[in-house]
């Protein structure tokens, strides 16, 4: 995976440079902030080459990739390399963790998830940033693959109900959920509206959820 | 890497204290050195800045 990405990260992070990156980029920071508390110490798993991140100000950024990660370095973001799977950070450390289009990526999301729980502080949120299955956008991207895209060829699209049951299980309580980009999928011209609509929306192509750790974990 | 990191980090396998070994440093970070994790006793290292925390199976 990470040498995927670490070949790719030049066209990667390109993508967020042309017409419909530029403005889908822009409803999707739009989607976070909605459900985005304030915070103080926040890290970002998965934190490619540091867009969200830098948007959102949290400024510290975990990822597998170093190529990636030189990238975000440039945008202000302090990189450390490592996996979701194995937080390499001490319990109970942040009280935000971000996880933007990651979760469809990594090898075990449920063990993200716990990993994440385990260094938030009790009453920490978590933001997750997805691409959810019941999206059209979710076929779109699946119909790339399967052409041969590279990197969503790696992707794997979970239910909503899904990830809901995983954020029950690593000790989460659900909270706000907003979605956007509510129109038909392509990746050529700019996004029409760019709303963002407060609930899960099955037509999204994005969805924000904010789940907040536990006291205590069970 | 910057050395306030030193606070929040861990062992990504046994989430255990890392020993720092600094090799090279500027004003503003540490350039290249190591992590040093007793209980796996495993090195993990920092080069360009970067320290790479990845679990010893994944590297």
């Amino acid at each position: 995976m990470a040498a995927v990405f670490d070949a790719l990260a030049g066209r990667y992070d390109e993508w967020y440079e042309r017409p419909f990156g530029r403005s889908a980029f822009a409803a999707e920071v739009a989607c976070l902030r909605r459900v985005l508390p304030p915070f103080r110490r926040g890290l970002e798993v998965g934190v490619g080459t540091g867009r969200f991140g830098s948007a959102l100000g949290v400024r510290l950024g975990l990822d597998p990739s170093r190529v990636e990660l030189a990238i975000a370095r440039s945008r202000g973001i302090e990189p450390v390399q490592g996996v979701g799977e194995a937080l390499p950070f001490k319990a109970e450390g942040f009280d935000l963790v971000l996880i933007v289009v990651t979760l469809c990526f990594v090898d075990d999301p449920a063990r993200v998830l716990f990993e994440s729980a385990r260094v938030l502080v009790p009453g920490g949120s978590m933001v997750l940033g997805l691409i959810l299955r019941e999206s059209p956008w979710a076929d779109f991207y699946a119909k790339k693959a399967r052409a041969g895209h590279p990197i969503y060829r790696l992707a794997r699209f979970y239910g909503y109900r899904e990830v809901l049951g995983l954020l029950g299980a690593a000790g989460f309580e659900a909270g706000p959920v907003a979605s956007t980009l509510l129109e038909e999928p392509q990746d050529t011209a700019p996004i029409r509206g760019g709303q963002v609509y407060d609930g899960f929306w099955p037509a999204a192509g994005f969805t924000c959820i904010r789940a907040v750790r536990r006291s205590p974990l069970r | 890497m910057k050395r306030d990191l030193m606070e929040i980090l861990a062992c990504p396998v046994c989430k255990g204290e890392l020993e720092l070994t600094v090799e090279q440093e500027d004003e503003k970070e540490i350039i290249k050195g190591s992590l040093y994790c007793k209980n796996c006793n495993e090195t993990y290292p920092i080069e360009d800045g970067i320290p790479n925390l990845l679990p010893p199976n994944l590297r």
